[in-house]
């Protein structure tokens, strides 16, 4: 159960939402622009050669890895000219989801769990960069693999956050990777481990490479976990928690 | 020495701390690190500037608490909670530790 505290959170966050939020809009938005960018960029590949192909583990990895800087650095440390990001996940979406309360209510929820478009849309300028880049120095083929790789990774972000956030998991804990990003993501929102651990949102890999996992285990261990608590390392106790009714109003 | 009674915490207007009910000063007047604000949970410039303000209200003494300051930043701030209560004991158990070490 909620504590007061996250309680009052999310009934102060919840009266700002605009009535005329749809959620389930949001997400077909979303999904509808990364679906879009694939289709697009699938017509545009032409008999690939097999080294072609190479560009998707690297743009896959390097996804893994700017998913994992972005998270640590960006949503979670107050940087100028990003405190959007910061306010929006530090300061709300782990207001609103913690440890022991890490579900949605409603799909008027997914306002906090999914990004807003303009996100993806800035990804997909990001990745149109490399793009072309990669256009120049290897081949087409290779940059419109990229493009499917970086809107494929970012619909996959969209999704398992999704599925560490809904309160149902009948099928989820069955899901290979899904199951493991759960437990991993949920830790995250364990407010002891919030600010240094448990980055990645996909696949555990960036962690394990830089030691930011709550796990003690190997790379294949980790992307497998599922919901084992066998390796959870010790947590250090936090100073000074308190879990007690807002001291403030949560907004204005 | 009266027991004072600090808090934290992350709402959507900002990070705020208390002292007593009242809005910390930001010690800005001895040493700014940050224009953000304050934050915890982290080693860097905001916990730095809160653990500047935190030893300026707590010792009344400027130049001891910019020489503190980082240690307990270290020791202390970046160790808080997400939401998070110190009593003015707490801080002094604080600077035990940080002299400790
Ligand atoms: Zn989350
Ligand atoms: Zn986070």
């Amino acid at each position: 159960m909620a504590s007061p505290r996250t309680a009052a959170f999310r009934a102060a966050y919840r009266s700002q939402i605009a009535p005329l939020y749809n959620g389930l809009a949001h997400v077909a938005l979303i999904y509808l622009i990364g679906g879009a960018a694939l289709w697009y960029a699938i017509q545009h590949i032409h008999a690939p050669r097999w080294t072609d192909w190479l560009i998707v583990p690297i743009a896959a990895i390097g996804a893994n890895v700017f998913e994992w800087f972005l998270h640590a650095q960006i949503m979670h440390r107050p940087r100028r000219g990003f405190m959007g990001i910061y306010k929006r996940h530090t300061l709300a979406h782990h207001q609103f989801f913690t440890a022991q309360e890490p579900f949605h209510d409603s799909t008027r929820d997914f306002r906090i769990v999914f990004f807003p478009p303009y996100a993806l849309i800035g990804f997909l300028v990001m990745a149109a960069g490399l793009a072309w880049v990669t256009s120049l120095v290897w081949s087409a083929n290779a940059a419109w693999l990229l493009v499917c790789t970086a809107s494929g990774m970012y619909l996959n972000y969209e999704f398992f956050h999704w599925c560490c956030h809904v309160r149902d998991d009948r099928i989820i804990r069955f899901l290979p990777f899904a199951n493991t990003i759960r437990r991993h993501h949920i830790a995250h929102h364990d407010t002891s481990l919030m600010m240094h651990r448990n980055m990645n949102l996909t696949y555990p890999f960036a962690d394990w490479l830089f030691g930011t996992s709550d796990l003690d285990r190997g790379l294949l261990g980790h992307l497998f976990n599922g919901y084992d608590t066998r390796f959870v390392k010790t947590a250090r106790k936090p100073r000074g928690s308190v879990e007690a009714p807002s001291l403030v109003p949560a907004a204005e | 020495m009266t027991s004072k009674v600090y808090a934290g915490e992350r709402t959507l207007r900002g990070s705020l701390v208390t002292v007593d009910g009242a809005p910390l000063p930001d010690a800005s007047a001895v040493r700014r690190f940050t224009r953000i604000g304050f934050e915890w949970g982290f080693v860097g410039p905001e916990p730095r500037q809160l653990a500047l303000a935190l030893l300026l209200d707590h010792l009344g003494d400027p130049e001891a608490a910019l020489r503190l300051c980082e240690s307990f930043m270290r020791i202390v701030v970046a160790e808080l909670d997400n939401a998070w209560r110190l009593t003015s004991e707490e801080i002094e158990a604080g600077l035990r530790e940080c002299a400790a070490r």
